[in-house]
């Protein structure tokens, strides 16, 4: 009888995810958090005045705020022992042959250089926390398109930026975002202006390539009135043997009929502690689309929130999250209908195996001025064995009468007859369950760019190889 | 009595909702308590002396301080049913004074019993009902608590309700809840034996400033344990409702199956819903579904019968009793029914 092969997470080969550079940087924090960190990385960076003040003003906030009593446990993570600013050996360059090659080669193997060449409008690279590359297309600057590195968005268009920095995500809203307010460096700065529609989407990818450091990128995108544009968000670290922690924000405005979809995945590694705020603001008749795929990390704590403050604003969300062993992804969705006749769709997917724990964990708050509202909120998990967790905890405010609301969620696991009706037509039990597992994401996988898709059912595979007998 | 945090979340979620916990003060002074009436067969009903344990030491009811406090004051009584016995119990709650109570129910193998809670009356200054229910219900029993409340506006009502289930063992609790300023409901359902049952059903209507803030936890520990939750109700004026509903499957509860659904009727713009109906598993071999609705009355609903000669203040009426009149029939008792029709209809 064929030996069935049984992979260990210790021993799973993640591929090109978990090839590492050697570990090189032109500059690197000491590993903490104190003021004297915060003023190097603000005169590393060569910011305006009233950002230090904002980064302290953080720094001090972050050091009030206790940790919230219901996340997952993070006491893996102590950061006393994180590097909170590691600058790479290379300045943002706008030709990838001036990239150095072992960076180069880790995007190249990720397909960000290729995929740039065949479905992108721009493209930004960041490596631990500085941004190695950026690039967009000609037309798109001719029609007033910025998108470019958040650093130089701050130095070019201060006051941009200025108006808008953390106003969305105040560093009073939890640790974490008061951490990020204090150390944040890298991410992406997007400006649509009013009409203009950008029909390829604009891709930022974040790598974290520094044993023990922090990634605290921040991302700001402002799609300006009857405007379009698609951003795509991928994330991958290899594992290593001590915590990284990912503490971004990412702040979103749509204003009145402008139209931003936001997709990511995320494939952190196994030792990533993955601390992540993601917020939109919508304008009247606006529309935010959240797609998200969460995979890796040890810990995540991630709900993008859509606040609909014009009327008529709508926020669809689509998600699936994938817990294997050793992980605890605490993931899900906040909407908040402010204005009448706004609406909303969740739909979230979650699997958990191995003794991993899928939490999914939403609010939908419908406010007093919310008249007409509409909103459906749709969860379903997956259970691949019986040493693992799933959960669901919504939580659902009414605050006026004229609403229409409905939510639904199951847990179960993966029917023994569809097994079986698939292995009496000659396949596998292991091809049956993978088969059966990518159906069920199905509706997540086909709302992702395509080469995002192919590379969520290689993540799906890869975490189910070996996880028959 | 300082500020207590009454029916708190088993896994507590944002803090920023303030949704984890309900906070209130014990309404009322502590002095002793009268007012309850138990009838049925003597031979098995009888005290229970104050402070005896609880069923199940790690209950802490809708607050653990108040529920000490209840133990160590309440009247209480035990009704312990024979094996294979047949009773009614009737139990009648006259809130025109203090209430502090606890009731102890030993349901014997294969027993058959109907207990009733009645609850009516209204105290001159507000005051504070309290009581609590422990059920232990042995294998292949069967037990159908019915409880209507109609307490008058002026109290406070708070019930703490624990069961255990064996084997088999067939549990169904039917809720009317009208009465009251401000209720808090605490149950929690323990699912031991394999291949128990359990069904509660919760009816409300609030108005004014009523506040209904109920908890249901339903653990499933047996194999082929089944769970099904239900809460329908109607809000008008600045009425309130929280509910905090959860299924926990934990590892060894193969082959259970749980529901819980909460429909909200949201009558007036001023009314508050919130809904927090989560699922906790731990075991795969398990179906567990949630669902949540709030809205008005249904437009097409309201246009037939306007179409039909009703005004609309009649068709709403219609509306809000048919949606809970299904469960104030299942009461089973002419006169108490009645006096349920009656409040909700003189609240619509």
């Amino acid at each position: 009888m064929e030996q069935r092969k049984k992979t260990q997470l210790a021993e799973m080969d993640r591929g090109v995810y978990d090839i590492k550079n050697e570990f090189e940087y032109s500059y690197i924090a000491n590993a903490g958090l104190t003021e004297e960190i915060v003023r190097e990385i603000w005169a590393n960076k060569k910011e305006p005045e009233w950002m230090l003040e904002f980064r302290l003003k953080s720094l001090d906030i972050y050091n009030r705020m206790g940790i919230p009593n219901w996340i997952p446990d993070i006491s893996g993570l102590n950061m006393e022992n994180i590097h909170t600013y590691v600058k790479p050996k290379v300045d943002m360059k706008e030709d990838w042959n001036e990239v150095p090659e072992d960076i180069k080669n880790t995007f190249d193997r990720l397909g960000i250089p290729e995929a740039e060449k065949t479905s992108l409008a721009g493209v930004g690279a960041q490596y631990d926390s500085e941004v190695v590359y950026h690039s967009i297309q000609e037309d798109l600057v001719k029609q007033g398109v910025i998108y470019t590195d958040i650093e130089t968005a701050l130095h070019e268009h201060e006051d941009i930026v200025k108006q808008y920095w953390m106003t969305l995500i105040p560093p009073t809203d939890h640790k974490w975002a008061a951490l990020h307010g204090a150390v944040w460096s890298g991410g992406s700065f997007v400006y649509v202006p009013a009409g203009v529609q950008v029909d390829i989407p604009l891709q930022s990818y974040f790598r974290l390539n520094a044993p023990g450091a922090g990634q605290f990128e921040h991302t700001m995108i402002i799609v300006e009135e009857g405007a379009k544009v698609h951003f795509i968000e991928g994330c991958s670290a290899p594992k290593y043997d001590i915590s990284n922690l990912h503490a971004g924000a990412v702040e979103l405005f749509v204003k009145d009929n402008a139209t931003l979809r936001y997709s990511t995945i995320e494939n952190w590694s196994k030792n990533m502690y993955n601390l992540n705020t993601k917020r939109a603001i919508v304008g009247k008749g606006g529309t935010i689309e959240w797609v998200s795929g969460s995979f890796g990390s040890r810990v995540s704590c991630l709900y993008p929130m859509s606040i609909l403050n014009g009327e008529g604003a709508h926020a669809e969300f689509t998600g699936v999250t994938f817990a294997g062993e050793g992980q605890f992804l605490d993931t899900g969705c906040k909407v908040v209908h402010n204005a009448p006749y706004t609406t909303s769709n969740v739909n979230s997917k979650s699997i958990s195996k191995s003794g991993g724990a899928a939490i999914y964990r939403g609010l939908l708050k419908i406010g007093p001025n919310a008249e007409h509202a509409k909103a459906t909120v749709s969860c379903e998990s997956l259970m691949l064995d019986e040493i693992s967790q799933s959960d669901t905890i919504p939580a659902i405010i009414v605050e006026n009468d004229n609403v229409d609301l409905g939510h639904e969620a199951k847990i179960g696991r993966i029917s023994d007859e569809a097994i079986f009706y698939l292995m009496t037509r000659g396949i596998s039990e292991e091809e049956a369950r993978a088969m059966l597992v990518r159906g069920f994401v199905e509706p997540i996988s086909k709302e992702l760019p395509l080469e995002y898709a192919v590379e969520m059912n290689n993540l799906i595979n890869l975490e189910l190889e070996g996880s028959i007998g | 009595m300082s500020e207590l945090l009454f029916n708190e979340l088993p896994r507590p979620t944002f803090r920023w909702l303030r949704v984890n916990h309900t906070p209130a003060s014990l309404w009322g002074e502590a002095e002793e308590a009268k007012g309850v009436i138990v009838k049925g067969n003597d031979a098995i009903i009888a005290t229970l002396p104050i402070g005896t344990a609880l069923v199940n030491e790690n209950y802490k009811g809708a607050n653990s301080e108040a529920l000490c406090q209840l133990i160590d004051t309440a009247e209480a009584y035990r009704i312990e049913v024979p094996a294979q016995a047949k009773e009614v119990i009737g139990i009648r709650i006259d809130g025109s004074a203090r209430i502090a109570s606890r009731f102890q129910f030993i349901i014997g193998e294969g027993a058959d019993v109907e207990v009733q809670f009645y609850l009516d009356g209204e105290s001159k200054e507000a005051t504070n009902i309290q009581y609590l229910n422990e059920y232990v219900v042995n294998a292949d029993a069967k037990v159908v608590v019915k409880k209507v409340n109609l307490l008058g506006s002026t109290l406070q009502h708070i019930e703490h309700r624990y069961t255990k289930l064996e084997e088999r063992a067939d549990v169904e609790f039917i809720n009317v809840e009208v009465g009251g300023k401000e209720n808090f409901l605490h149950y929690e359902h323990d699912l031991q034996g394999e291949a128990c049952k359990i069904v509660h059903d919760i009816a409300y209507l609030g108005n004014k400033d009523q506040k209904f803030d109920i908890s249901m936890v339903m653990t499933h520990r047996g194999k082929k344990s089944f769970s099904d939750i239900h809460t329908l109700g109607a809000l008008s004026d600045r009425a309130k409702k929280s509910f905090r509903g959860t299924l926990d499957f934990l590892r060894g509860a193969t082959a259970s199956e749980g529901a819980e659904e909460d429909t909200c009727l949201l009558l007036d713009p001023t009314v508050k819903s919130i809904s927090l109906p989560l699922l906790l598993c731990k075991e795969d071999n398990v179906v567990g579904n949630h669902a949540a609705s709030a809205g008005q009355i249904d437009a097409n609903k309201l246009f037939y019968l306007m179409s039909r000669g009703f005004s609309e203040v009649e068709a709403k009426h219609m509306i809000v009793e048919s949606m809970i009149r299904p469960i104030i029939d299942r009461i089973g008792d002419e006169v108490i029914e009645d006096a349920a029709l009656t409040a909700v209809r003189n609240k619509i």
